[in-house]
């Protein structure tokens, strides 16, 4: 089972450039993409949806070429979009059925298949008797993912899915991901480090349209290089350090805060060197402050 | 009032800049060039005593204000009135209600944003007919006054009491769009006839223009045909109209509508739920009726559901009716359902005259979201990535349609069944695809509620109603009726699913 991403790039009609000339081959696992907002993200998630074109490049399922024939991927792919609508007047019940049938699941294993994802989802029986549009945020978004399964999908795509779930929802999820993961490609979007970094097995760094690092979170961190530093200043050296380095944290001492920092050099005498964590890892490599982001852009990934 | 003006300017900006804003301009402005046809055209639009004026500005500037007295009443209405429901869809709303804006504030705003819309729909119009003046008319005077001044004493008056009504009706969250386009429909109905006679009305134009054609022939027979007059008139004749005396025109009227509009909106201001979320609340006698309405319409569901469920194409129909449907309140299935147990007893004629139009109108309200249901859901990534295929899903959509009409009136093909009229059957079959395929393809093509929602309504009083064989949809069981309608809903389906494809195509 294999994607394969070659030289993908877009541009769009107002000469933005969205996606830059990316390389990755993912196989099965949860591959998380972290990224800043209008990094590209959902842009590259649109194209492996089959959603968009781009401008340059191919995109490969098992072989084939998705941008000709992007029914060969459509038929194992389950998708979650950033904006996930619904009919909100049918039952989630009646929506997952309505999916399935649309995703031409075979008629006689839709009622199974969807008992079993609202199980697995935690929709309780008075929810799914429920319409869509008086369900919360987080019971929607659970419909969503459901829908997404619903066809057993090869490739599954969650284009932002924790969006507006609470921290106990945003914790569900990450576990119900991890019960549902199987034999399948999973590529999960977002820019909040904590959803992937228990969950993925490769996570993709993307800044600015290009894919700046790509590997398991444990070699993400062996590989970035000394540039975590803590500190402990006054509140006066804060302000200072604050208007010329990139703070990862900052947490208040009673004698002032104690900083960590993100930086190619020593920020001041008193700063000791630090292992990083995956939060900081992300910031190393998307903050245009740090000078050893700029040089991160590698053409091909595996 | 800075405030005001810039809410006001925003709001305008937004409607303006709409694509089917500017596409209804440009429509208009086109009609505007049919109001006026050639003496030996087959059809006219203003006669009196048999006469018509000679194309100058006088004559086209009169012209233009009693037509647009009678008709922009009600193309204004439906294309202004979103403002309020807009900014509620968008959570514009909520933002606006939690912010120091008055209620007053607002209203007013909107009903101003209103005005100057359809005086944007006016101008065009005006312009249109002094283009048309200049190329074709008898005189190349450039004298827009003569288009803009009775505009101003008239139109202006009436449009000011339809964006009141606009924004009254916007007001009352819990009143349906397609509802009120009904009842609006029913106003304007009313009031045509009213706006024409009333003495100080736009009759002074009438009879201003009525002493002009005596003094020119004496013997010219009392007549007057406003509106779309088809079939030519080989005795009409062209006179030269001076045109308006100012110091014969009574204010009064004019007044009159401002104090109307003032009075709807101060009703409006008092009626506004400031975006307040509505809980629905039943009492207790309602709620049982509902609940046993509910069950029947249950156990019929899980019948259709089994019957549809045979096939997985059928269960995707089935499904596409659940979503017209279920959109839909309590109250409308009750009355349909009310509509389809009088058809059972109800004689041929009365099903034809009254209770199908009845059924099919009430059925109108929920097939107006069919080509418009993907973007209002915002369902369009999940569907589109999935691997079925185009012309499944909308094949299906279409076919719910058709099946909702039907069960509309199930009770009058039940009866026609019982009494063998097979042909009355087929022909009620054909205008389901006619009015399905019609819902599909302005939805589609607009991607809004409204389009359908008012063209169904004048088709609807237009012909079945009215029974103008013409336009009259239903056919009355007559099948050789049917054949255009058959022929148009075949052009409109192949239309409407060749511009599904492109927009989705488009898309990726």
């Amino acid at each position: 089972m294999e994607l394969s991403i070659k030289q993908v790039s877009l541009t769009y009609k107002n000469k933005k450039q969205a996606l830059d000339n990316i390389n990755l081959t993912l196989r099965p696992g949860v591959i998380g993409f972290l990224g800043p907002n209008g990094a590209g993200k959902s842009s590259l998630m649109k194209i492996l949806a089959t959603l968009a074109r781009p401008t340059k490049g191919e995109v490969h399922w098992q072989g084939c070429d998705v941008l000709a024939k992007p029914k060969r991927l459509r038929e194992k792919l389950g998708y979650l979009p950033q904006k996930f609508g619904a009919y909100d007047h049918l039952t989630p019940k009646q929506f997952l059925t309505y999916m399935a049938t649309i995703k031409m699941v075979a008629k006689r294993e839709i009622p199974a298949r969807v008992a079993m994802l609202l199980t697995q989802l935690n929709l309780s029986p008075e929810v799914i008797e429920r319409p869509i549009g008086q369900c919360s945020g987080g019971m929607r978004q659970r419909v969503g993912i459901a829908q997404a399964l619903i066809n057993m999908p090869q490739i599954l795509i969650l284009d932002e899915p924790s969006i507006g779930l609470d921290p106990n929802e945003r914790t569900q999820f990450r576990r119900l991901l991890t019960e549902v993961e199987g034999e399948r490609i999973t590529l999960l979007s977002t820019h909040i480090v904590s959803d992937v970094e228990s969950i993925a097995d490769k996570i993709a760094i993307i800044n600015k349209g290009k894919i700046v690092a790509f590997d398991s979170p444990q070699e993400i961190l062996a590989s970035l290089p000394p540039l975590v530093w803590q500190v402990e200043v006054s509140e006066l050296e804060l302000s200072t350090l604050q208007a010329s380095y990139c703070i990862a944290h900052s947490e208040r001492i009673v004698s002032g805060f104690r900083l960590r920092i993100i930086s190619d050099r020593q920020p001041c005498a008193s700063a000791v060197n630090v292992k990083p964590n995956l939060e900081e890892a992300y910031l190393a490599y998307t903050q245009d402050s740090v000078k050893f982001a700029a040089n991160r852009y590698v053409t091909s990934w595996e | 009032m800075g405030v005001m003006i810039k809410l006001c300017a925003t709001d305008i900006r937004l409607r303006l800049l709409q694509p089917t804003f500017v596409l209804s301009l440009l429509v208009i402005a086109l009609a505007t060039l049919f109001l006026f046809p050639t003496l030996d055209a087959n059809y006219s639009t203003l006669t009196i005593n048999g006469y018509r004026g000679v194309y100058n500005a006088q004559w086209l500037g009169s012209a233009l204000t009693l037509l647009t007295v009678l008709f922009i009443p009600l193309i204004a209405f439906y294309l202004v009135s979103s403002g309020i429901s807009r900014d509620r869809e968008s959570g514009m709303g909520q933002l606006l209600a939690s912010s120091p804006v008055s209620n007053t504030q607002y209203i007013i705003t909107k009903w101003f944003s209103n005005l100057l819309l359809s005086l944007v729909i006016v101008l065009v119009m005006c312009i249109t007919a002094l283009g048309f003046q200049l190329i074709y008319g008898v005189t190349s005077e450039f004298a827009l006054s003569h288009y803009l001044l009775p505009q101003l004493l008239w139109t202006v008056p009436i449009l000011s009491v339809v964006c009141a009504l606009a924004v009254l009706f916007e007001s009352l969250a819990w009143l349906k769009t397609e509802l009120v386009n009904v009842i609006y429909f029913f106003i304007w109905i009313a009031c045509t006839v009213y706006l024409i006679e009333n003495p100080y009305g736009v009759s002074e134009i009438i009879t201003q223009m009525r002493a002009d054609i005596l003094q020119f022939d004496a013997g010219a027979q009392d007549s007057l045909q406003i509106g779309l007059g088809i079939g030519g008139n080989a005795s009409l004749k062209s006179f030269i109209w001076s045109g308006l005396d100012y110091q014969q025109i009574k204010f009064t009227y004019s007044l009159a509508f401002l104090a109307i509009a003032f009075a709807l909106l101060i009703v409006a201001i008092f009626c506004f739920d400031r975006f307040r979320e509505t809980i629905n609340t039943t009492d207790k006698k309602t709620g049982e009726i509902v609940d046993k309405f509910g069950k029947i319409t249950g156990f019929i569901a899980r019948i259709a559901q089994r019957v549809f469920g045979i096939t997985n194409f059928g269960q995707l129909i089935y499904h596409e009716i659940l979503i017209l449907v279920n959109a839909m309140p309590s109250w409308w299935k009750l009355v349909l359902w009310c509509l389809v147990i009088a058809q059972c007893f109800a004689k041929q004629q009365v099903l034809f005259d009254n209770l199908i139009p009845s059924s099919w109108l009430m059925c109108g309200f929920a097939l107006a979201a069919m080509g418009n249901q993907i973007r209002a859901s915002g369902t369009g990534d999940i569907l589109h990535s999935s691997s079925a295929s185009l012309l499944r899903q909308f094949s299906a959509r279409f076919l719910a349609g058709v099946f909702v009409l039907l069960l509309t009136i199930s009770g009058a093909l039940f009866k026609l069944l019982f009494v063998g009229s097979i042909e009355a059957i087929l022909s009620l079959l054909l205008s389901s695809f006619f009015i399905a395929a019609l819902a599909i393809l302005l939805g589609t093509l607009t991607n809004t509620k409204n389009a359908f929602g008012v063209i169904f309504i004048i088709l609807w009083y237009a012909g079945p109603i009215q029974n103008n064989a013409s336009l009259n949809f239903i056919g009355n069981g007559d099948i050789s009726a049917m054949v255009k309608f058959i022929t148009l809903a075949l052009v409109f389906i192949t239309t409407a699913f060749m511009w599904y494809l492109y927009r989705t195509v488009q898309r990726v």
